[in-house]
């Protein structure tokens, strides 16, 4: 069965040819995606607003059991870009904030409600979130979504 | 003149792939030989008796599972499986590129990804700091694989 993909691939591989490869200053974006997609997919900003990116950001020491922390630089990038374009910056889009109250800062993407809405088949015990959450992190398993390649995620030093 | 998308994707892919002929190959066993003596360095500061790094030290290191490990990350193998020369996998389902030398000739040759996920991994695992001499037995560990 053939999903939608969840972002044409057109914009990240135009940012690609026109870096020119790794000489050239990262893009925020590609700081986000190197950084943040080494261990899971690059999520796309829009999936959250912008004040759970920067809670989850604020705690990347402690990141779903993980230190994920990262350096001033590129923290700082990462957040600018994910803020600019979560549900409700400047360049998201706010209808992934359906149902979400503005006192609601939700740290998972599967607890936002549009994500449970159209999911409620993988929220059935034993298959999405809780003991099934790394199928459900991985949306690249369903979803043809950029960053989801075998390789893609090259991480260590 | 308007020039077609696909049209500028290739020439804009040709150019790089020229720049690309014109930089050298990059060394990596010199830069990995950088990294391993600077934390030589450190280790005979820590240690005016050390001798060198131990590739049954690195094995060993890689393989324990610390008492005070994340429970999330129990031991360095959990995610890298216990031969380094696999391919792991991360928690939320990324493939990870083996650790070995031998299959990833660029592991431990950019000082900063070395910092960064040494940094990391150490206070995940082992939540401390790693010491200059896990480090190299780490990395000589790898190199031998």
């Amino acid at each position: 069965m053939t999903r939608p993909a969840l972002l044409p691939a057109a914009p990240l591989l135009a940012a690609l040819l026109l870096s020119g490869g790794t000489a050239l200053a990262a893009t925020p974006q590609q700081t986000y995606a190197t950084q943040c997609g080494a261990c899971h997919m690059a999520y796309p900003p829009t999936l959250l607003p912008a004040r759970s990116w920067k809670a989850i950001v604020a705690g990347l020491r402690h990141h779903f059991g993980e230190d994920a922390s990262l350096g001033r630089r590129d923290t700082a990038a990462i957040l600018t870009y994910l803020a600019d374009n979560a549900a409700d910056g400047p360049l998201g889009n706010s209808r992934f904030l359906m149902g979400v109250s503005p006192g609601m800062t939700p740290m998972r993407i599967t607890d936002m409600p549009f994500w449970r809405v159209i999911h409620a088949r993988l929220l059935r015990p034993g298959i999405g979130t809780g003991p099934g959450i790394r199928k459900a992190a991985a949306c690249n398993l369903c979803h043809n979504v950029n960053g989801g390649g075998e390789g893609s995620g090259e991480s260590g030093g | 003149m308007k020039l077609p998308i696909r049209l500028a994707a290739a020439l804009l892919l040709a150019s790089s792939a020229a720049a690309g002929v014109a930089v050298a190959t990059p060394d990596y066993a010199a830069q990995r030989a950088a990294i391993l003596g600077h934390y030589a360095a450190e280790a005979r500061k820590a240690d005016p008796a050390f001798k060198g790094f131990s590739v049954a030290a690195g094995r060993a290191f890689f393989l324990a599972h610390p008492a005070g490990a994340r429970p999330a990350t129990p031991s360095c193998s959990y995610c890298h499986t216990t031969d380094p020369r696999n391919r792991g996998r991360t928690r939320a389902g990324k493939v990870i590129l083996p650790m070995a030398v031998s299959r990833t000739p660029s592991r431990f040759t950019k000082p900063s990804k070395v910092r960064l996920w040494f940094r990391r991994t150490c206070q995940s695992v082992y939540r401390r700091q790693c010491t200059a001499l896990e480090k190299g037995n780490y990395i000589t560990f790898m190199a031998s694989q």
